[in-house]
């Protein structure tokens, strides 16, 4: 017989102090990443897609 | 040439789901995931996201080709937070010396991506368009919750991923971190007995 995993969501609402305080913690020493830099690189991956695009319509043209 | 949709990029533009646009109800059931994982994403967009429109408890948007139109994925926010319990601190009174107990409670703001899913026909009609997951996230989602952090508080966007390396791999392409493995696992013992396994929280700090 087939078994089945369930998934849950983690309640992260009324966290008991120690777990609260140290995910707090956690979350606010935690650096942004460089949206900068992640700009940049979805700006390259459209450009690539463009150009293969491009280069596809061209070879099946 | 008329400018389409809400936002766009190089290559794709978002609409905010509409239960009466037509084109959105074809996209929707014309959707598809092939990942098993994935089934869950799929069932929310063909049953249950127009009615959350309705109701406001989600916001869905449906991400299409600027050049054919065709859809390729979705994604859904919605407001959250999550909050430490209340708890006793004891505090000094500055004026007299005197301390007494107060209990405080604690929230930390954050908009939680609920849904993001790519379109697998799309994919597989246009497999050497790489990274359709990354450009959506960097060019509609953050500043989808950028526009919203601007007027409300905002600290941080979390999702709760489904436990599979490959996925939270992805998400922590994406910028997302995780919380230690003890904390993990004390988040997971709030759950049990009733499920098996959790989904892991994963969070992004906004600048």
């Amino acid at each position: 017989m087939a078994t089945i995993t369930r998934y849950g969501k983690p309640n992260m609402t009324g966290l008991p102090k120690d777990l609260g305080v140290s995910i707090f913690k956690t979350i606010l020493s935690t650096p942004a990443p460089n949206f900068h830099k992640m700009e940049q690189e979805a700006d390259e991956l459209e450009r690539k897609m463009k150009m293969e695009r491009e280069r596809h319509k061209a070879n099946v043209g | 040439m008329s400018v389409k949709g809400i936002l766009q990029s190089g290559m794709f533009y978002i609409d905010h789901l509409s239960s009466e646009s037509e084109t959105d109800a074809r996209d929707i059931e014309q959707f598809q995931i092939d990942a098993p994982e994935g089934q869950g994403l799929s069932d929310y967009l063909k049953r249950y996201a127009r009615q959350e429109e309705m109701n406001r408890s989600m916001r869905t948007y449906l991400v299409r080709d600027k050049e054919t139109d065709e859809c390729v994925g979705y994604f859904s926010l919605k407001a959250g937070l999550i909050s430490l319990n209340e708890v006793e601190v004891e505090v000094e009174d500055s004026a007299t010396g005197e301390t007494r107990i107060e209990r405080e409670f604690d929230t930390l703001p954050g908009v939680e991506l609920a849904n993001f899913a790519v379109n697998s026909d799309y994919i597989k009609k246009y497999p050497y368009q790489k990274g359709v997951g990354y450009v959506i996230f960097k060019k509609f989602i953050i500043p989808m919750i950028d526009a919203v952090s601007e007027n409300v508080g905002v600290k941080m966007v979390y999702i709760f991923a489904l436990p599979y390396g490959r996925l939270m791999k992805r998400y922590e392409r994406y910028g997302f971190c995780r919380l230690s493995d003890s904390q993990e696992a004390d988040l997971h013992k709030r759950l049990k007995p009733r499920y098996d396994e959790s989904c892991k929280f994963m969070y992004l700090v906004l600048e």
